[in-house]
């Protein structure tokens, strides 16, 4: 078993040779050391990462065809996980400037909500709901509800820009993968 | 120039004027209005409503500085002689800043109150308005629908509410005024009646409750349920401040005639109906004055010596006044550090000892206490000006000769809890307004 250099020398350095002088002082040190995780040198570490780039990965690509993006949904969609562009990024950090004040909700007509969507307000709903893709459906009822009436544009005092997140989000829901 | 609003802007010429406003809300109107009423030609740029639409309703100008509840309200100072003692205990809040033109509150109030039709005239001193918290809120103006409900003045009280209305609370209201007998409120009762309810339950909404309120007959009808709810001897109907969501809204009047009795909203909390009046009464102001109205955001901008572009349009002023607000507005944004976005003026971080412009660039969690009472540096960030409302840099010489600052983009004061805010809208606008003017 191979240990770090520099350990090696700083256990010998301070107690002579190990192998010898198994009892005191050093013998708390030697103890240690043995558990030390191994690490590799640079040029095996550099050998490996070099094996890993020019051979395994591109036979591993061969073996699972398919655009990076369909690879990311066949590994993360099952978790309701979906790829951010970077378009909802940035009406992602847009909405996060919400403060919940309600004055979109008396511009907001939500005409087709159920009385519990009408009461909880469609800032409230994205504002829940929006933050992690997996919570995303729950905010299917509301955004559906919206109307699309634009009656919210322009009256948020913090500027969110209402309606494009909600068409973001609507967006974004379209494309969400169904439960296999 | 031509005046009147402009919702859209697009495809028009440069204007000049004389004066531009950056901002929404209280200080910036104000502004506006009092630089077109000293003869200025003046474009706004407004983004949306600003944080007065949030506003309880009523405009807090000075508290009483350390009265207490049995204090009777007539013998406690009026917001004048309070807002000269706030200046005298608080060097770095914007009532001091101003030296001796803080007894321009006196100008300026009757000037607001004239100017937006919904506010009751201003009397000079107090009046007392219940909260939803059974406290009473010290204001020197608030609107007409409040006015009835001065708590100095008025005769035996009924809190009135809406059985089933989530987030008030007659009973509570009832109680707080009660409380307050000592200080010379009338006795109080509370009662419920019973209306507006849908089959899946109480309408939720202030706003939802205001809209219902201004159909043809509600008022009348709940007028006529209040008259027979209503214990003897009652004088004035304490109402939520749900009575008509427009600025003009009649809600009021037509539920009194019908009762027979004086009606009366108390304050709001968020949302806050009587906010979305005050909103809506700051932008009929602009209108009938003349103010030439741009909607839109001011993005990147180097002061009065350049012309600005706000959609598409190019402005161009001799002198500007900056009301853009603090954190709600986004005059002032917290980005690590504590910024001025639009001209990246110094900001500085303060109220008390440690006053200065270093403290903005710590982090805005070590500018917070504990203790909810003590000063808080991080909410009374702001600008810092001179006496003619000059934001100032970090040696103290002002950063233009023509840019203004008014209501809480200048720092010094927690303008959302110390009950000075609006006062600090009010008197900064009006004043920036004239200076800018040139008077």
């Amino acid at each position: 078993m191979r240990v770090a250099r520099g350990a090696r020398s700083a256990a010998t350095s301070s107690s002579g040779d190990p192998r010898e002088d198994g009892a005191a002082p050093g013998g708390h040190e030697r103890a240690r050391r043995d558990t030390l995780t191994p690490v590799p040198s640079r040029f095996s570490a550099l050998a490996y990462l070099g094996y890993r780039a020019l051979l395994a990965h591109p036979l591993k690509l061969l073996k699972e065809p398919g655009s990076g993006r369909e690879r990311f949904l066949a590994n993360y969609a099952p978790e309701g996980l979906l790829p951010t562009s970077e378009d909802e990024r940035r009406t992602g950090e847009e909405a996060s400037a919400c403060i919940a004040c309600g004055l979109c909700d008396a511009a907001c007509d939500l005409a087709g909500a159920v009385p519990a969507i009408r009461a909880l307000g469609l800032h409230a709903t994205f504002r829940l709901y929006s933050k992690s893709s997996v919570e995303l459906p729950w905010a299917a009822a509301a955004l559906d509800a919206c109307a699309r009436c634009t009656g919210c544009e322009g009256v948020c005092p913090t500027g969110v820009p209402i309606s494009r997140i909600v068409s973001s989000l609507r967006e974004r829901l379209a494309r969400y993968p169904a439960r296999p | 120039m031509t005046n009147g609003s402009d919702a859209s802007s697009g495809g028009a010429g440069p204007v000049a004027a004389d004066v531009l406003v950056v901002g929404g809300g209280m200080a910036a109107v104000m502004a506006a209005l009092a630089a077109r009423d000293a003869g200025a030609s003046v474009v706004l740029v407004r983004r949306s409503p600003g944080a007065t639409a949030l506003s309880s309703g009523a405009i807090g100008v000075a508290p009483a500085h350390g009265a207490t509840a049995a204090d009777p309200f007539s013998g406690r100072p009026g917001p004048v002689d309070s807002a000269r003692r706030i200046a005298a205990a608080r060097p770095d809040h914007p009532y001091a800043r101003l030296g001796v033109a803080v007894g321009r509150l006196e100008e300026a109030l009757p000037f607001a109150a004239a100017r937006l039709d919904l506010l009751a005239p201003y009397t000079g001193r107090s009046r007392w308005i219940a909260t939803p918290y059974g406290s009473a809120a010290e204001c020197a103006l608030c609107q007409r629908t409040m006015a009835p409900g001065d708590l100095a003045v008025a005769g035996p009280v009924a809190a009135v509410g809406f059985r089933g209305h989530l987030g008030w609370d007659a009973r509570l209201v009832a109680h707080g005024v009660a409380r307050l007998r000592a200080a010379g409120a009338p006795p109080a009762e509370a009662v419920e009646i019973d209306a507006f309810r849908t089959e899946a339950g109480a309408v939720a909404w202030p706003h939802e409750l205001a809209r219902a309120l201004e159909q043809p007959g509600a008022a009348e009808e709940t007028g006529a349920r209040l008259r027979e709810a209503l214990p003897p001897g009652t004088e004035v109907a304490l109402f939520p401040p749900v009575l008509g969501l427009a600025s003009q809204s009649s809600v009021c009047d037509r539920i009194a005639a019908a009762a027979g009795v004086a009606v009366a909203e108390t304050v709001a909390d968020v949302p806050s109906v009587p906010g979305l009046r005050l909103d809506q009464a700051l932008r009929a102001a602009l209108v009938a004055a003349g103010v030439r109205v741009v909607e839109g955001s001011l993005d990147e901008a180097r002061g009065p010596s350049a012309p600005v572009i706000v959609r598409g349009l190019e402005i161009s002023a001799a002198a500007w006044v900056l009301a853009s607000g603090r954190f709600i507005g986004g005059g002032i944004v917290r980005r690590g550090a504590l910024l001025e976005p639009l001209l990246n003026l110094p900001v500085e971080a303060s109220e008390g000892g440690a006053a200065g412009f270093h403290l903005a660039r710590r982090p805005s969690a070590s500018l917070t206490q504990r203790e909810r009472g003590a000063p808080q540096p991080l909410l009374a960030a702001g600008l810092r000006v001179d006496d003619r409302l000059r934001p100032v840099d970090t040696r103290g010489r002002p950063v233009h000769e023509a840019l203004f600052a008014a209501g809480a983009v200048i720092g010094g004061h927690e303008h959302a809890s110390d009950g000075t805010g609006l006062g600090v809208a009010m008197l900064t606008g009006y004043l920036a307004g004239r200076y800018a003017s040139g008077r």
